[in-house]
C-alpha cells in the first residue's frame, strides 16, 4: 500500500477494498497523499 | 479504519464513502469523535456496523451530505435532526430506514433548515408524519422529496401538500409504489403548476 500511495502522490480520491490500513496505512496515507479529498472504504476493517 | 480517521491523512478529507465496515461499538464512537475530520462535508455509511447516534455528538463534523443505508438510527430519531453535525445537511438520504417511530416528533423537532433533497424511498414513516412533513415551515429550500414505496404517504399528503404554502422551493416529489392515486397527483399538479409529481 505505500509503494502505490508513492507512485500517486497527488492522488484526490482512492478506494480500498478489504484492506486494513493500519496504523502503517493510516502514517503513509498522511504522508504521501495529504491532499486526499475523497475515500472510499469496502469491507476494511 | 479508526487509525485513517482520526490521523492527520484526512485533514482535507471532503467525502467518505464507508461499506460493511465492522466498527466496534468503540471504534465507532472514536469515529464520529475524530478531531480530524473537520472538512468532511459528505458521509455515506452502507451496511456498516454503527449507529447513526454517533453522530449526533460529534463535535467537528460539519456536514452536507449524509447517507444511511442499513445503519441503525438512534431511538431518538429527534436527536438526529437538531444534531449540529447535522445542522447544515443540504442532502439527507435514509433508504429503507424503519421510521415508524419518533418520526413526527423529528421532523417537528427539525432543524434541518439548508435541506435540498430528502429521500426516503422504501422508509416506514410513521403514520401522520408525511402529513409534518409536507407542511413544514421549516424546510424553505427543499427541491427534491422522495418517498417512492413508503406505505404511509396517502393522497392525504398530497392534499396536505397541495393546500400548504410551505416548501416553496419543491420541483419535484416520488410518490410511486405507494397508497397515493392518479387522483391524487392530479389535485397536487393542480395547486402546484411548477411542481413535478411521479
Amino acid at each position: 500500500m505505500v509503494a502505490v500511495l508513492e507512485a500517486f502522490p497527488r492522488l484526490k480520491a482512492l478506494t480500498l477494498d478489504a484492506l486494513n490500513p493500519g496504523a502503517a496505512g493510516a502514517a503513509a496515507l498522511a504522508a504521501r497523499v495529504p491532499g486526499l479529498e475523497e475515500l472510499s472504504t469496502w469491507r476494511s476493517g | 479504519m479508526v487509525r485513517v480517521a482520526c490521523s492527520p491523512a484526512v485533514r482535507e478529507l471532503r467525502s467518505w464513502s464507508l461499506s460493511a465496515i465492522p466498527f466496534s461499538r468503540e471504534e465507532w464512537e472514536a469515529f464520529c469523535a475524530s478531531p480530524t475530520l473537520g472538512s468532511l462535508r459528505t458521509l455515506k455509511l452502507y451496511d456498516c456496523a454503527a449507529t447513526a447516534a454517533g453522530l449526533v455528538g460529534a463535535r467537528s463534523l460539519r456536514l452536507q451530505e449524509l447517507d444511511l443505508w442499513q445503519v441503525d438510527v438512534p431511538d431518538d430519531l429527534s436527536s438526529l435532526f437538531t444534531a449540529p453535525a447535522c445542522a447544515g445537511l443540504r442532502k439527507l438520504r435514509l433508504i429503507g430506514q424503519d421510521l415508524s417511530r419518533g418520526a413526527r416528533d423529528a421532523f417537528a423537532a427539525s432543524q434541518l433548515t439548508e435541506l435540498q433533497e430528502l429521500e426516503l424511498t422504501s422508509t416506514r414513516l410513521e403514520r401522520g408524519a408525511a402529513e409534518l412533513l409536507v407542511t413544514s415551515p421549516r424546510l424553505t429550500k427543499l427541491e427534491r422529496l422522495g418517498l417512492t414505496g413508503c406505505p404511509t404517504v396517502t393522497d392525504a399528503t398530497l392534499d396536505s401538500l397541495a393546500a400548504s404554502e410551505h416548501l416553496p422551493a419543491l420541483e419535484v416529489i416520488f410518490t410511486a409504489q405507494t397508497p397515493c392515486t392518479d387522483a391524487g397527483r392530479e389535485r397536487l399538479r393542480a395547486a402546484r403548476p411548477g411542481l413535478s409529481v411521479y
